[in-house]
């Protein structure tokens, strides 16, 4: 059972204005780094799934930082920052904060839903 | 030995278009070039007669299209690559004399019909293509082929080609010397689409369906030409000097250096051992995957699918596009996997070189959201840009930017340019719009970190695409990544790639990249080792970038690569195909030679050490803009032990870079105070034949800095 009030699964739903989207890059071996703004936690859902041809090049604290500015969501924050202390490798990292924002935007849409 | 020639087809074609006539001459005289670039160079110092042009679109500009003696056998990784120069479009401040290069079949083909080059010169009164088949060339009106992307136009000459040789079902006909000659093999095609036609500096030639020319908008040369594409069928074979040495040489790299196709080792370090792996960067369409290789290679980075689509593309026009797409598909991987695929064939069948497209469009989204750009705005389109991310809006995008329609119009002479067109010269200095040099988008790797990238780069002519050094960065921050301990240890890895650079560099310091180091004799002789061997042995020689240099290998108990290995070195191969007895080093030594026949070339074109900059951000701003966690490269810590150290948070000195540079031009016999060549220098060079050409246009440097 969801403790999110409606508002706050708004807002986790919402996408930020440009000048605020969060910059990462995907790496893609031998092509290169390639710029990706995200502006919603979906979005951040989607980049951080795991494939087999690229890896998300990102800063899980700074991930976390941006997700508690822009969406006010402390609890995911916290798990962002507890996963990059404690995982053992960053791309066990990203896996992990993959489950972390998917299952979140899945409870967030659960809430709106009804 | 009776053919000295080896590894030679023997005859350069060279094409008047303005005069519509073609004529054959030896390629004995270019033997001394190699191949490929060298070979190119050469011709182009010999036949274009006004180098001081500065736009490829000129009629007074000449292309030349090179295999080298690699291309048709089956030297590693080599037999398929095809090296194209010329005056490019779209470069900034100036388009320089460049290059580019593509796979596939077409230089082998062109070979197999007895050709090493084809220099294209002139412009023709009416669009026309090049018809050669073996030993007769024909140009022919283009007619209804004009307008046609080229898939299509690739499809109609394979048709016309096959009804013209009447009778066998299947099989084309071609002139043999004892009466025609059959053959089932498509003819090769390397064309335009209409990005060339409408001569934007996106506009490249493409091969089959995947390979294309892309850097530096030599579509937009044949556009100009009106030329639309080069058809080349053939029936004959490579003479190799020595067949055996060459079969040894490439058993010799598949036991020593290559991958266990049976056992792959998923870990393993170093290019020529990865095994076999479509370089596509996007979900696949689906499972049923067939391998496709350029010819001659032994690796196969793309793929042919059963859906019709998606077709032999790879590499970065499989993912520009990707991050819009999957915002757009709402996370559905399947739907995406269609529109990014789908995508890459709309850039192959305009002839679009897709290179510019991913940080273009960023920086046209990020204007869009500025409210700067859309209909009747600061930058006027009509595109539908709340579609972005859909194929609908990708398409009339493309479209635009193939015939310089709507945004189109704007960068239709370079995306730098169109910058400053719109009052937006800011956002390129900042890196707002990430082209780093030359009028280029970054490749992907930051010149304040990579330091061989960017240096190289600006003693060059565009964006260098050559990743021999680059693979570290790949196989330590993956490593690390992934959690695993890095395969070699820094120092190890230093002191075996930096072997093969001996005597070019002293010693392992040559690949510290701290910043205590970077701009350091050590780097600069490594960038110019690095420069040197690409010129030779990969733009010339034609070995593909994806698998040479092999510097490191883990599949050696001595981690040693096969690059100037005794056993399956690069100049083992070209020894055993030419005859020649060279050494590696005097490969370098040979790439070296045409660096400065290039900077001849580039001095001719008013090229100063001051247009030798970086946009100015990778000198104002540290590298910090995007999240990436870090960028591991080997590097000494104080205590002089050698560790992989994060790179980031820095930028480039200008006072300091400036210096380098001076370093540079002394070191190779150049005037610092310019960077244009000396009478000295070029004649340590074996250049004597460019001194009065440039005596005359005033371009020769002063010896008295040197």
């Amino acid at each position: 059972m969801s403790t999110l009030k409606r508002t706050e699964a708004e807002r986790l739903l919402a996408e930020v204005p440009y000048r605020d989207r969060l910059r990462t890059v995907r790496m893609a071996m031998p092509s290169g780094m390639r710029p990706v703004s995200l502006r919603s936690l979906e979005e951040v859902g989607w980049f951080l799934e795991p494939s087999l041809r690229t890896l998300p090049g990102i800063r899980l604290e700074n991930l976390a930082d941006w997700i508690e500015k822009n969406f006010a969501d402390l609890e995911t924050a916290d798990k962002l920052r507890r996963l990059t202390r404690e995982s053992p490798s960053p791309a066990a990292a990203c896996k992990a904060a993959w489950s972390v924002i998917t299952a979140r935007v899945e409870e967030a849409r659960g809430v709106v839903d009804g | 030995m009776e053919n000295k020639l080896y590894g030679f087809a023997g005859k350069i074609l060279l094409v008047d278009l303005g005069a519509g006539t073609t004529t054959a001459v030896s390629s004995e005289k270019y033997r001394q070039w190699g191949g490929g670039h060298g070979l190119g160079s050469a011709l182009f110092w010999d036949y274009c007669k006004d180098k001081t042009i500065t736009d490829g679109r000129d009629p007074k500009n000449v292309m030349v299209v090179a295999a080298s003696p690699f291309s048709g056998t089956n030297t590693p990784s080599a037999g398929g690559r095809c090296e194209v120069v010329g005056v490019g479009v779209g470069q900034y401040p100036v388009s320089w004399y460049t290059r580019s290069n593509f796979g596939g079949r077409f230089s082998a083909t062109l070979k197999y019909a007895g050709w090493d080059a084809v220099v294209v010169m002139g412009r023709a009164r009416e669009p026309v293509w090049l018809d050669i088949r073996n030993h007769e060339v024909a140009i022919r009106p283009a007619g209804k082929l004009w307008g046609t992307d080229t898939k299509t136009l690739q499809q109609k000459l394979w048709q016309r080609l096959l009804e013209e040789a009447g009778g066998m079902e299947g099989w084309y006909r071609l002139p043999g010397k004892r009466g025609p000659e059959y053959s089932t093999q498509k003819p090769a095609i390397l064309c335009i689409g209409p990005a060339g036609e409408h001569q934007v500096a996106q506009g490249c030639l493409i091969h089959d369906s995947g390979n294309g020319a892309g850097q530096c908008g030599f579509g937009a040369v044949w556009g100009s030409k009106n030329l639309k594409a080069i058809a080349v069928q053939g029936s004959g074979a490579v003479a190799v000097a020595d067949p055996a040495a060459l079969a040894a040489a490439r058993f010799a790299a598949k036991e020593h250096y290559a991958a266990d196709f049976d056992n792959p080792d998923l870990r393993h370090w170093g290019p020529f051992g990865v095994p076999a792996w479509p370089v596509i960067f996007f979900d696949q369409p689906n499972e049923h995957r067939r391998v496709q290789a350029c010819q001659g290679c032994i690796a196969g980075c793309r793929a042919r699918f059963n859906v019709g689509y998606g077709n032999e593309v790879s590499c970065q026009e499989t993912e520009w596009y990707s991050p819009h797409v999957i915002k757009w598909c709402k996370g559905d991987k399947q739907k995406a996997s269609e529109i990014v695929y789908k995508t890459a064939d709309l850039c192959n069948q305009l002839g679009l070189n897709s290179y510019p497209m991913g940080i273009g469009l960023d920086w046209l989204i990020g204007l869009r959201e500025e409210g700067r750009l859309g209909p009747g705005k600061e930058i006027d389109s009509k595109l539908d840009w709340d579609k972005v991310g859909s194929l609908e809006f990708i398409r009339e995008l493309l479209e635009a930017l193939a015939r310089g329609e709507d945004i189109g119009a704007l960068v239709a002479d370079g995306w730098v340019q169109g910058a400053i067109k719109a009052g937006r010269e800011a956002d390129w200095r900042s890196g707002k719009l990430l082209f780093t040099y030359w009028g280029m988008p970054e490749h992907g790797y930051d010149s304040r970190l990579e330091l061989e990238w960017g240096y190289e780069t600006l003693i060059c002519d565009r964006d260098m695409n050559s990743h021999s050094i680059n693979f570290i960065f790949w196989f330590v921050n993956i490593s690390v990544i992934y959690g695993f301990k890095p395969r070699i240890s820094a120092e190890k890895l230093v002191k075996v790639a930096t072997d093969k650079m001996k005597p070019w560099v002293s010693g392992p310091e040559a690949l510290d990249y701290a910043t205590a180091n970077m701009y350091s004799d050590a780097v600069m002789d490594m960038v110019r080792w690095h420069t040197f061997y690409s010129r030779f042995w990969k733009n010339s020689c034609l070995l593909c970038d994806f698998r040479w240099a092999d510097l490191f290998n883990t599949n050696r108990p001595d981690l040693s690569g096969a690059t100037a290995s005794e056993t399956a070195g690069e100049q083992v191969f070209w020894n055993a195909v030419t005859g020649e007895h060279l050494s590696f080093n005097d490969g370098i030594a040979r790439g070296r030679r045409i660096w400065h026949l290039d900077n001849a070339i580039w001095a001719l074109q008013g090229r100063h050490r001051d247009m030798m900059v970086f946009a100015d951000y990778v000198y104002d701003k540290d590298c910090d803009t995007f999240e990436f966690p870090f960028y591991l490269w080997p590097c000494r810590n104080s205590a002089g032990e050698w560790e992989y150290t994060d790179l980031l948070h820095r930028r480039l000195d200008r006072e300091k870079f400036e210096d380098w540079k001076t370093r540079f031009f002394k070191k190779e016999g150049l005037d610092p105070g310019s960077g244009r060549p000396t009478r000295a220098g070029l004649k340590e060079q074996g250049l004597e034949f460019v001194t009065a050409e440039l005596e005359r246009h005033k371009c020769l440097g002063r010896e008295d800095k040197v």
